[in-house]
């Protein structure tokens, strides 16, 4: 402990080059700086690292529905939209057990859900800046105190844990200083934005069938500082947008069925145009008018094919979540691939790494891209499976045994802690074929089982899946948003509502025998004990020879009992 | 001839507001919502909407620096059905569900009609579900247990049609506010113990747009502008302490101007030092209390306007020993009368001060016009604050629907012995001697939100803001940490003077603006806990300082 305070007094010298006119950047170093030096920790429980993690920029959210703006129309004006919200670490005690760690056998108020982050002025004030820093400071002081003497109670009482692994890695402290982020406004034209979710929205308002319908743009233009006690100054400009259309429609027997379609973009010009997304939008009708008519599905097992983006939520979903390093050492969890580092835990033609490195996949923007992640670490591949043999964990620093450093994937939201999470989940294949013969081998897989049809999941919305141990089995859902019988007859592929596919993890994965050559990538955003982050998931289509879907639940509602009012009256806003 | 020719014109003249599309929205909607049908279940006898137009913007500033702002322009709507009959309908029954049919998912940000209609066309259809599964229910419930005189759902009420002119938005320079509240927090820096220090505004304009099947219609408009000054710090012994001024208006001209707005931030952090360094009590006190300043129109809206809020009980409903089943008797002293007259839109101080009184209302959220009332008449209960849903003492509204249910609006509270401020403090003193005390307790200023006072037992809003202890000698000393323990209405009889002193308190109540005008109050016994002995240590390390010019 002492060896590490040293490093950290010695490392925590100015950055070289790091001076400038950054007022927040130079509040953080020195309100962190004064911290340091006046806060020295508890009786016997010294504070030996201290971090500042700031978001700060614009933010932009507007939505429109049936052709007219809906929810909240945001002022416009320099000041609206703005954030600047600070998370503040404090880690009291030692590397080797720390404030951090996790009470075992708590109820759920033990849960360390983070403290929310706390507003900044986003005036550039050096003293309101550090005045705002420093109570910021002291209620993370106080708790971080508070959660100690609770770990070393709980320590004290239970039994020797299995992984030993330390609460803090010894990884250093990285400096990076990147331009600020430029204002949203120079890059994004509300008010024209304002009209194109209009006109977008519209078009659903000659459907009345489809009762509830939106589309919305979301974008923000933020810069992500990160300076901390042990030396690392951070600056990285981030923007994200995304344009997207969500609508659901309620077949006769008050199936709720929804889709959803976006795209996203880490520059503004990167934007779907009108007239494309207008195209997108047109799909989703049409597939929703589909679908109502579409008969419901029943429980079936046999032979399926996921399509690529679904391939890509369906492992992001069942495979992704549980090689997060955290999760190895948390006693509540399943620990399904905990043992299984050298061992076979996926069919030897399948490959897996997480790379946030990767901005793009051909064309495709990539949601999971970064620089450094939430702890200041910078972003790393990791090759997770190689040829079907678990290699890795995606790893924070959170250390577990046998693997004690950071790989760049402690990811969280603004207000949470960081734990790993995935960034761009990329699955590859020696075992590719074109689709038509992908196809071809369903109908064979089909033919082979004596089932009349198999089953082709074109889009997947999300999922959720059971990690943790205990009473409930270590399972998972998704959520199917468009799936089609194929049959072994030739008769054409038949658009079927109604289905949530199910399984337990190990047996799913056994059963993939062969995978497409048409890589694409799912972008969408993951939430989990870290708050949502953006991910990418890139996968080509996968046969499997068995999979589980269930019929998914109904509220029975009825449809509306009178017709929709007359559209065009008097329409169009005051 | 001529009458038949004044019928017609009468019948072919467009009632107010037809050139409002958003009303002729609503008008359409309405009416298809009274076509809900299905087979078997009770048809509606009333459906009714709102929508509410709004505005705001929102920012605050901190040791001389803004933090983000808020705000922007939406639509607020809602809708209500009822089924079966005025004498029973789906409502007042305690097992009402909470959700039911579609929804509409988010409400229209703008007045686009189509989208109103929209939004509405759901909003009633899953209304009527949730009306037609929840009269069953009721029914089931009234076969199973027994009920004496049911009391009518629904009273009768005229139709009014109130619709006022459309008031333009006042131009909202949020930047100049901004600028204002970031000048005005400069302030802060020259204290020395507030950790936090804030200086708001919020500016809101809202027009409520409401129709029903039975032909009553409104439409009016309000502004209001707000203004806050609020501190924390902490005390030697870790007790947390705050200071806080607030100001409601209705036009910025009613605002202090910058001078007075960073001399209220000095006043303000010059108290909240004066707090700190005051005494905190080592016993608990029971004594004699007077309210005076703001503190007293906050007493009567706790012990009160709000205990008399929300007058009739759900069906199977069980709070037993309210004050409004005290009606015809005397639940105050003599001495006292209190009046609630939402129609007065300002008043004028003794000394001449005119202020907007911020519970006005031309109309009520049952479309009713207000009516004055007197709500206690020489300590006896009058009446009640009644909207449209009868009670068993009051079948008829008086035009005090907020929300839900009936509450106040302005309420004033008169004496026919008033008397000075010196003499009620010298009265203290007296009685507080009675109780073996060297002091009695003034209470200078209560936070804003009533407590929630159940059956028979008030309680008085916890933690009182602005508390001195007067002695014998005239002495005044300042004391924090005191805490109303709870009480009963029985403190309303317990008022041994009133005061010549009305103030005027504009604040909230249970989310409605309420404005209550009050003289200075005096309690003949109150109880009141010390602080709590375990509060958090004070920060390890010292707020930065203020950087030397």
């Amino acid at each position: 402990m002492i060896a590490l305070c040293l490093v950290s007094l010695l490392a925590a010298a100015p950055v070289p080059g790091a001076a400038s006119s950054d007022v927040l950047l130079d509040s953080l170093n020195a309100e962190l700086g004064r911290s340091k030096k006046g806060l020295p920790g508890e009786k016997d429980a010294p504070l030996y690292y201290l971090a500042y993690r700031v978001t700060d920029g614009e933010v932009y959210t507007q939505a429109a529905s049936f052709g007219a703006l809906e929810g909240q129309r945001r002022s416009v004006g320099e000041k609206a939209g703005r954030v600047r919200l600070l998370d503040v670490s404090v880690r009291m005690g030692t590397r080797e057990l720390d404030n951090t760690h996790k009470v075992r056998g708590g109820s759920w108020f033990d849960f360390d859900f983070g403290e929310g982050s706390h507003a900044l002025p986003i005036d550039d004030d050096p003293f309101a800046l550090q005045v705002a820093l420093w109570k910021a400071t002291d209620d993370a002081y106080r708790a971080a105190a508070k959660a100690l003497l609770k770990v070393r109670a709980n320590v004290a009482v239970k039994a020797r844990e299995e992984d030993q692994a330390a609460d803090f890695s010894l990884d250093g402290p990285h400096q990076r200083l990147e331009p600020r982020s430029k204002p949203l406004a120079d890059q994004l034209d509300r008010e024209k934005w304002e009209g194109v979710l209009k006109r977008l929205s519209a078009p659903f308002k000659s459907h009345p069938t489809i009762l509830r319908s939106s589309v919305a743009l979301q974008a923000s233009s933020t810069t992500q500082y990160f300076v901390d006690s042990a030396g690392a100054s951070l600056r990285e400009p981030r923007f994200f947008a995304r344009l997207a259309v969500n609508a659901s429609v309620r077949a006769d027997d008050g199936m709720e069925l929804e889709l959803y379609d976006s795209a996203e973009a880490t520059d503004a010009s990167a934007l779907p145009t009108e007239a494309d997304f207008a195209v997108r939008v047109q799909k989703v009708i049409d597939r929703l008018e589909a679908l109502r008519k579409a008969p419901a599905v029943e429980p079936y097992s046999g032979p399926a094919i996921v399509t690529h983006r679904a391939a890509g939520v369906f492992f992001h979903e069942i495979f992704g979540h549980r090689i997060e390093g955290h999760r190895q050492k948390d006693a509540d969890e399943g620990h399904t691939f905990t043992k299984r580092v050298g061992k076979s835990v996926l069919p030897d033609f399948i490959s897996v790494t997480d790379d946030p490195t990767r901005a793009r996949f051909g064309d495709t923007p990539l949601n999971g891209f970064y620089l450094f992640d939430e702890e200041g670490q910078p972003a790393q591949r990791v090759n997770l499976v190689e040829n079907g043999i678990l290699k890795a964990f995606l790893m924070g620093r959170s250390p577990i045994d046998g693997f004690p450093n950071s790989n760049g994937h402690g990811r969280a939201q603004p207000g949470k802690k960081p734990v790993s999470r995935q960034g761009n989940l990329m699955v590859s294949s020696t075992r590719q074929l074109p689709f038509a013969a992908l196809r071809a081998k369903l109908i064979d897989e089909v033919k082979a089982q004596g089932k009349p049809y198999g089953l082709m999941f074109e889009e997947i919305s999300g999922g959720f899946t059971n990690t943790r141990a205990g009473g409930t089995p270590q399972a998972f859902k998704v959520i199917p948003q468009v799936v089609y019988r194929v049959y072994a007859d030739g008769r054409p592929d038949e658009l079927v509502r109604g289905v949530d596919l199910v399984g337990t993890p190990l047996s799913s994965f056994e059963h993939i025998i062969a995978t497409g050559d048409d890589f694409q990538v799912f972008n969408g955003f993951c939430g989990a004990e870290s708050g949502w982050v953006p991910v990418s998931a890139v996968a080509p289509s996968m046969l499997i020879s068995n999979i589980e879907v269930e019929r998914k639940g109904n509220t029975h509602e009825s449809a509306p009992l009178l017709p929709p009012p007359p559209v065009g009256a008097g329409g169009g806003a005051r | 001839m001529s009458a038949l020719l004044a019928a017609l014109w009468l019948a072919a003249a467009p009632p107010p507001g037809a050139d409002d599309p958003v009303l002729q929205a609503m008008d359409a909607e309405v009416k298809r919502a009274m076509t809900l049908k299905m087979s078997g279940a009770d048809k509606p006898y009333y459906a009714r909407a709102y929508v509410v137009s709004e505005e705001n913007v929102s920012g605050w500033a901190s040791f001389g620096a803004l933090f983000p702002f808020s705000g922007g322009r939406q639509l607020k709507l809602a809708t209500a059905i009822r089924v079966g009959t005025p004498a029973l309908d789906n409502t007042n029954f305690q097992g009402e569900l909470g959700f039911g049919g579609l929804g509409h998912g988010a409400d229209p940000a703008e007045e686009d009609v189509d989208a109103i209609r929209r939004a509405l066309w759901l909003a009633f259809d899953g209304d009527y579900k949730k009306a037609v599964e929840q009269i069953a229910r009721k029914k089931a419930w009234l076969q199973a247990n027994q009920v004496k005189d049911l009391v009518p759902d629904w009273g009768p009420a005229r139709a009014e049609q109130v619709v006022l002119a459309e008031e333009p938005m006042p131009a909202i320079d949020g930047d100049a506010w901004g600028a204002r509240v970031k000048k005005a927090s400069m302030g802060c820096r020259a204290f020395k113990s507030p950790q936090a220090c804030v200086v708001a505004f919020r500016l809101k304009r809202g027009c409520q747009r409401f129709v029903a099947s039975d032909g009553a219609r409104h439409r009016f408009c309000e502004t209001s502008f707000e203004l806050t000054v609020s501190a924390q710090g902490q005390g030697p012994d870790g007790m947390p302490v705050g200071s806080e001024w607030k100001q409601l208006a209705r036009t910025e001209a009613e605002l202090p101007t910058d001078e007075q707005l960073v001399n209220q931030v000095k006043q303000t952090l010059t108290l909240l030092e004066q707090k700190l360094a005051a005494a905190a009590p080592k016993e608990d006190y029971a004594g004699p209390v007077l309210f005076t300043s703001e503190a007293a129109p906050a007493f009567f809206l706790s012990s009160l306007a709000a205990p008399l809020a929300q007058p009739r009980e759900p069906l199977g409903g069980r709070e037993q020993g309210r004050l409004i089943e005290r009606l015809g008797k005397h639940i105050a002293v003599s001495q006292l009368t209190a009046v609630d007259d939402p129609t007065r839109a300002s008043w004028t101080s003794p000394s001449g001060v005119t202020t907007p009184l911020f519970g006005y209302y031309p109309v009520d959220d049952d479309g009713v016009r207000p009516q004055p009332i007197t709500l206690v008449k020489e300590g006896v209960l009058q009446t009640l604050f009644m909207s449209r849903i009868p009670t068993r003492s009051v079948p008829l509204t008086n035009g005090h629907a907020r929300g839900d249910q009936g509450a106040v609006g302005n309420l004033f509270i008169s004496t026919s012995q008033p008397t000075p401020l010196a003499q009620l403090k010298k009265r203290l003193v007296e009685l507080a001697k009675e109780e073996d005390s060297d002091f009695g307790l003034m209470v200078l200023k209560l936070p804003p939100n009533a407590e929630r006072s159940t059956g028979a037992q008030l309680q008085l809003p916890n933690l009182p803001l602005l508390v001195y202890r007067v002695y014998a000698d005239g002495r005044e000393e300042l004391v924090r940490g005191y805490a109303f323990k709870p009480a009963t209405f029985r403190v309303l009889k317990d008022i041994v003077g009133l005061g010549d002193d009305p103030t005027l308190l504009n604040t909230e109540l249970r989310g409605q603006s309420v404005s209550a005008v009050a003289p200075s109050v005096l309690v003949k016994v109150l109880e009141l806990a010390r602080p709590r002995d375990d509060f958090s240590k004070p920060p390890a390390l010292a707020r930065p300082l203020v950087p030397a010019k």
